[in-house]
């Protein structure tokens, strides 16, 4: 049964937090002096403090929910503000920040869900009256619900009060007026819009007429902007027209080109001016001409071009936050004259955008290195902020200064002196020639020289010595100078005929070999060179290392690498052979290095394509053990160690530079995100500290490395919209679907149809594009080869829309091949409906056209030409959505009808149901994880895995999905692959957790990970523990949180535990950890709760 | 632009662009008690919406009632918002198997003196008797006796003196 259940027990984890900013507030949150801008991030809220110099991150909170509606208020008697959040579950907390503490204090919380009603379409409202007299909610059509607030700052019980408005578009209360005056804007029942008012009257719980109404304005009205008192009323923004409205005024209009406004942000208290954000990222300024307590009229503004927001607030000196759903979020300053006078109509300086993958409407997992790391490519944002992004783990560099310097052979650092602190000198070897870099008195790098180094030849090594000498060995001699005058004070010779081919040294040692195996050590003492011993090996000597491995000054052992494949082990001074250990292959070692992790001995040797062994070492007798291999690249490997923030580090420059480390007693790989790196040397000197010199292919750069990989991002603009993606390994291309940029009013016929575009994988330049017909959609993209022909193709699903179908009724599917670079038409084939999806099934095609299932083959007919041909098909769908296939098995993720599985019986030429899942779930994507578990998202946020029953004794058990797990993941997943994005390696035990990632709305990348049993049991069991210590901010509860709940059911978290909550184990004060390793029982540590929580979460992201 | 001239500030974000965005803040752990203070857990007012507004207009009409029957006592209100969901039972469960809620007691009650009633047809009398709730049988002197009883009763309870 154990196989049976492989993957039905998954943990799953967030690799990239969302980034899609649905609300932001400014305030006096943290305390009555800080100003803050708070963030919504749909299920975390970011809180920021605004200083001269910049937004400074104060705390990033994970909310149990999705945050629906975020203000700030202040009761009366509060020296600061207080938060308001309302969850789309219908939770609400008030929360204060404990200016001491750092803590988030719950001041009310609550649950306002209501057992009958429908719930609001146009999104729920929540809105506090500028007074505080009460909190407003509109959460089912028809009621709204009052919080009343006291005299103390309480809230009272909450009471629901009839509306009779149905399609509220927009709620605020009125500023400045006795009574809380609601001003709610509606649509009725003949698609007009209007706008009325109404008094709260809290004692009776009943609205009355208020003071003012408006009917029929523009017909896209929707929003309603307040005006602070003396002028109140407030402003109602359309399509077309911008109209104030006031008591006892004539209302005041504005017209402006049509367009739809997505967000608002106040720039004055007093509410002269605004700022208008439109769906395309156009910035109006809504200028309210006054006279200090009446408006006399009113104008907008066009500013120039932001992402389209889905908020904006106003910060200070004209810095403006946008914060955006569908493009990266940005910090833009206002400014009264053009930026560039280029451009007369631009008005806002971008100072920084901030990262945002949200939508991630597709992405694959790719390994274009081929190095076991994946890499996700996905198709981002929408319209105009469309992006390709990719996204790959790795340990990213900070680069300080960098210089043009092509062809360097080498690269060392000195220190002054040997007990120096800080490095002075950087040696760059050339052919025939070194240079001396040094930090001159200003604390800059310069150009220096040491007068008794040989700078008319290249340089082999260099390295201090004890005595305070700098050591240098060239292909000719091994020199010693006096690191204070630079004088030579010693000189070693290589015999007359023979050349120094490479050579290793330590402060009192230094290894060399001459050609043909011969191999001399010497002893550097008193800055004198001795010849210590002198010995013969076999095979030529291709590297050398004598790194001491216990930081003394006088290494025990030499590790020795020769063109015979071999790595040695001598010990020195007497090269004794300790051990000689056989690579196997032809690839000749390029690299030695010996080095301590974790206080364990390593010898690391890489070879010239890439490939590097370890072995933890015995550093007295030279016994090798545990032999491990990798492969980081293509290239020969330069190894060197560096230490950064004390623990050290092995450095492996290739054409993939990767950073090994060793944490819990295991060697890890991190990928660095530089290109090809030659060489490396570690660099720390006074103005730069604790930093690497990296040599490329033409340049030389300086700088500092991240503590931690994590994940970056690089983005790739397109400027539409990108549907789907596919990448194909053959042709080194990606194929993209996009849909061009809607017209100003989000349905121009006339923008062009959608187009595939061919692009570079490595450059991602577009080499190609095809255009769709006119009103023809690309809806799905797939790479694959078929049965009987060696050729790999693109296979494109489209659909045409009518405007007036509900469903459409016809679609192509278009095979291309991709030759020099240009996308050619194969074969085309219309189709009866829209191809939701192609997928490569058997050498064959298999596809979701409307509520059919088909399979294609591939045909060549009489002429040579190629097409596809119908097999059979499978009907009894509503809409074939989703099709993931595995061996003969075919599972479909429905439209309504969640997940059925159907098998393909080639003999037969038929596609029949096996078993089916007779729940409702609306699905938004489906995978296999084994052959009997497969996993869907739904549409109310939900995970869940359906395990087929092969061994059910009855055929009804056989023919039904069984639900093995279920989860509320709290986001909308568009896509779930197979991959990793760290590093795999075949011996780890991460490379025995399969995992898959997921893409969701809100832009975050998530890591679903099928643990074994026992693994899973604990990790539940931690899970439970954690619950007890780590509240859920406002009062939520975890519990309910990942409760899986749709419109119809809800139920526990059953088989799926919550990596976030886990991993914040590791967050924990001591005592806390204390208190969780006790109640996990039976004699856990913390220290291995921490190895274990720590080396999965490492495994994941 | 003019209109960009003179834009608030409150002395933050003076610096120039680079670097304006800080460090990602850190990640938040709630190791400490979030269950919110005492009474401040909020629920919603049980009652449905639709019995409230029907007992609240009984309610106002019988506070009404009360109001004018205390009004020389002259120590009402503390008494009706404390007591007032008692009430609003009882008034519901009076109002209750008559069937026909508040129609009668909501406005002013029109009064009819024997001549008028007599004047009526015995149906419309039936009429009248059952917007007040009270029965319908018997034969039309009955009605008009019972009708009177109604309005003395009315008028007693509405001004004892």
């Amino acid at each position: 049964m154990s196989t049976n259940q492989g993957s039905a027990w998954n943990y799953v984890v967030t690799a990239h937090k969302p980034t899609n900013v649905t609300h932001s507030v400014v305030g006096h949150f943290t305390s009555p002096k800080d100003i803050n801008l708070i963030i919504s991030k749909c299920t975390r809220i970011e809180i920021h403090t605004l200083s001269p110099e910049g937004l400074k991150g104060v705390v990033d909170v994970a909310i149990y929910g999705r945050i629906a509606t975020l203000e700030l208020f202040r009761p009366t008697g509060e020296s600061k503000d207080l938060l308001f959040l309302s969850t789309e579950r219908c939770k609400f907390c008030v929360l204060e920040y404990n200016s001491e503490t750092g803590e988030l204090m719950t001041r009310a919380s609550g649950d306002v869900k209501d057992r009958v009603g429908r719930p609001v379409e146009n999104g729920q409202i929540g809105i506090i009256d500028p007074w505080c007299r009460m909190i407003g909610l509109h959460l089912y059509d028809g009621l709204f619900k009052v919080i009343p607030i006291d005299e103390k700052g309480q809230l009272q019980e909450a009471s629901n009060i009839r509306i009779d408005e149905l399609n509220v578009l927009d709620m605020k209360f009125l500023e400045a007026t006795l009574k809380p005056t609601l001003v709610v804007l509606y649509q009725d029942s003949k698609e007009a819009r209007h706008v009325k008012t109404y008094e709260v009257n809290i004692k009776d719980k009943e609205l009355t007429e208020g003071p003012w109404r408006q009917s029929n304005l523009d017909a896209g009205a929707s929003m309603i902007i307040t005006v602070p008192a003396p002028m109140g009323g407030a402003i109602v923004v359309g399509e077309s027209v911008v109209a104030y409205i006031g008591q006892g005024q004539q209302m005041k209009c504005t017209e402006m080109t049509p367009t739809i406004i997505r967000a608002f942000g106040k720039v004055d208290e007093d509410g002269s001016r605004y700022l208008l954000g439109d769906h395309l990222g156009n910035l109006l300024l809504l200028v309210l001409q006054h006279d200090g307590s009446h408006v006399v009229g009113l104008k907008t503004e066009p500013l120039g071009c932001i992402s389209a927001p889905s908020t904006i607030s106003y910060l200070d000196n004209g810095v403006v936050y946008v914060g955006s759903s569908f493009g990266d979020s940005q910090l833009v300053r206002l400014h009264a004259e053009p930026v560039n006078p280029a451009e007369p109509n631009n008005f806002v300086e971008v100072l920084e955008s901030m990262t945002n993958l949200g939508p991630i409407i597709d992405f694959v997992v790719v390994d274009l290195e081929r190095q076991g790391q994946g890499q996700v490519v996905m198709c981002s944002g929408v319209m105009k902020d469309g992006s390709l992004r990719i996204v790959r783990n790795g340990i990213g560099m900070i680069e300080q200064a960098s210089v043009e310097l092509p062809g360097i052979k080498g690269m060392w650092n000195l220190r002054a002196t040997n007990m120096d602190a800080f490095d002075k000198y950087l040696v760059l070897s050339f052919v025939g020639e070194t240079r001396v870099l040094a930090i001159n008195e200003d604390d800059e790098l310069d150009e220096a020289e040491v007068a008794g180094f040989n700078q008319q030849s290249q340089t082999l090594c260099c390295a201090n010595t004890l005595d305070d000498g700098l050591l240098q060995v060239t292909p000719q001699d091994v020199r010693v100078v006096d690191a204070g005058t630079g004088a030579l004070v010693h000189q070693w010779k290589a015999p007359a005929g023979l050349q120094i081919n490479t050579a290793s040294a330590s402060p009192t040692q230094v290894v060399l070999a001459t050609g043909e195996g011969n191999l001399v050590c010497l002893d550097v003492t008193d800055n004198k060179l001795t010849e210590k011993a002198h010995v013969k090996l076999n095979g030529e000597v291709s590297c050398i290392d004598i790194t001491p491995l216990d930081d003394a000054e006088r290494s025990q052992i030499a590790a020795v690498g020769t063109w015979d494949m071999q790595v040695h082990i001598l010990s020195l001074p007497d090269l004794s052979t300790l051990r000689t250990e056989k690579l196997g292959g032809e690839v000749i070692p390029r690299s030695v290095l010996l080095a301590v992790f974790e206080d364990i001995p390593y010898l690391l040797c890489a070879l010239g394509d890439g490939q590097l062994f370890n072995w933890q070492l015995d550093s007295t007798t030279g016994e090798l053990r545990d032999k491990k291999k990798i492969c980081l690249g293509t290239k020969p490997i330069m190894l060197r160690s560096f230490r950064s923030n004390g623990v050290s580090h092995v450095f492996a420059a290739s054409d993939r530079p990767t950073v090994i480390y060793s944490s819990n007693k295991k060697l890890h790989y991190s990928n660095v995100n530089e290109d090809e790196v030659n060489f490396m040397s570690s660099f720390n000197s006074s103005s730069f500290p604790d930093s690497l010199a990296l040599s490329k292919e033409a340049s030389m750069s300086i700088g500092s490395i991240d503590e931690i990989q994590k994940l970056h991002i690089r983005t790739v603009p397109l400027g539409e919209q990108p549907r789907r993606l596919a990448h194909q390994e053959p042709s080194r291309t990606f194929a993209v679907l996009t849909s061009p940029t809607q017209g100003p009013t989000g349905v121009d016929d006339m923008a062009g149809s959608d187009t595939v575009r061919l692009v570079d994988d490595q450059t991602f330049e577009m080499l190609d594009r095809f255009g769709l017909e006119p009103m023809e959609l690309g809806v799905s993209l797939a790479s694959m080869a078929f049965a009987e022909d060696d050729r790999t193709y693109y296979v494109i699903g489209t659909a045409f829309t009518e405007p007036d179908e509900a469903e459409s009724k016809k679609g192509r599917i278009l095979v291309f091949m991709v030759k020099d670079f240009k996308l050619q038409l194969v074969s085309e084939r219309e189709v009866k409906g829209a191809v939701y999806n192609v997928n490569p099934f058997q050498g064959k095609l298999i596809a979701g056209i409307n509520s059919k299932v088909q399979l294609y083959k591939w045909l060549q007919t009489d002429d040579g030409s190629r097409e596809l041909q119908l097999e059979c098909s499978h009907t009894g769908h509503v809409l074939a959505l989703y099709i993931v296939t595995r061996g003969d098995f075919v599972i479909v993720g429905d439209l309504m009808r969640s997940m059925q599985l159907l098998i393909y019986r080639a003999d037969e030429q038929l596609l029949e149901v096996r078993a089916r899942d007779f729940k409702t779930h609306w699905m938004t994507a489906v995978e296999v994880l084994d052959d009997d578990t497969y996993l869907g998202a739904e549409n109310s946020f939900n995970l869940f895995t359906l395990r087929k029953n092969s061994d059910a004794a009855s055929d009804e058990d056989r023919n039904r999905l069984e639900m093995v797990g279920q989860y509320h993941l709290g986001e909308f997943v568009n896509k779930f692959r197979h991959g990793c994005l760290v590093m795999k390696l075949p011996d780890s035990e991460a490379a025995t957790i399969p995992t898959v990632l997921f893409g969701t709305i809100n832009g975050t990348i998530g890591v679903l990970a099928s643990l074994p049993q026992e693994q899973f049991k604990f990790m539940e069991r931690l899970q439970d523990c954690l619950r007890r210590v780590i509240k859920g901010v406002g009062g939520f509860s975890h519990a309910d949180w990942r409760a899986f709940q749709n419109e119809h059911t809800s139920a526990d978290c059953r088989n799926f535990v919550d990596g976030d909550l886990i991993e914040q184990f590791l967050d924990l004060k001591r005592e806390s950890m204390e208190r969780i390793a006790k109640d996990m029982g039976s004699g856990v540590t913390v220290e291995e709760l921490m190895r274990t929580v720590e080396d999965l979460s490492r495994s994941c992201h | 632009m003019d209109a960009l001239r003179d834009l608030p500030s409150r002395g933050c974000l003076s610096a120039s662009s680079a670097g304006i965005v800080g460090k990602p803040p850190k990640a938040y752990v709630a190791d400490h008690d979030t269950a919110p203070p005492e009474g401040q857990q909020i629920t919603t007012d049980p009652v449905n919406i639709l019995i409230r507004s029907i007992t609240q207009n009984t309610s106002k009409a019988f506070a009404k009632g009360k109001d004018r029957a205390r009004a020389d006592k002259g120590k009402r209100p503390a008494a009706d918002d404390n007591g007032n969901s008692s009430v609003l039972k009882r008034s519901r469960d009076e109002a209750g198997p008559s069937g026909a809620g508040g129609s009668g007691t909501g406005g002013a009650v029109q009064t009819y003196t024997a001549e008028q009633m007599r004047g009526k047809t015995a149906a419309q009398l039936m009429e009248i008797l059952k917007a007040r709730g009270l029965p319908v049988r018997g034969k039309k002197e009955e009605l008009v006796q019972r009708l009177l009883e109604a309005q003395d009763r009315a008028r007693r309870a509405a001004d004892p003196a």
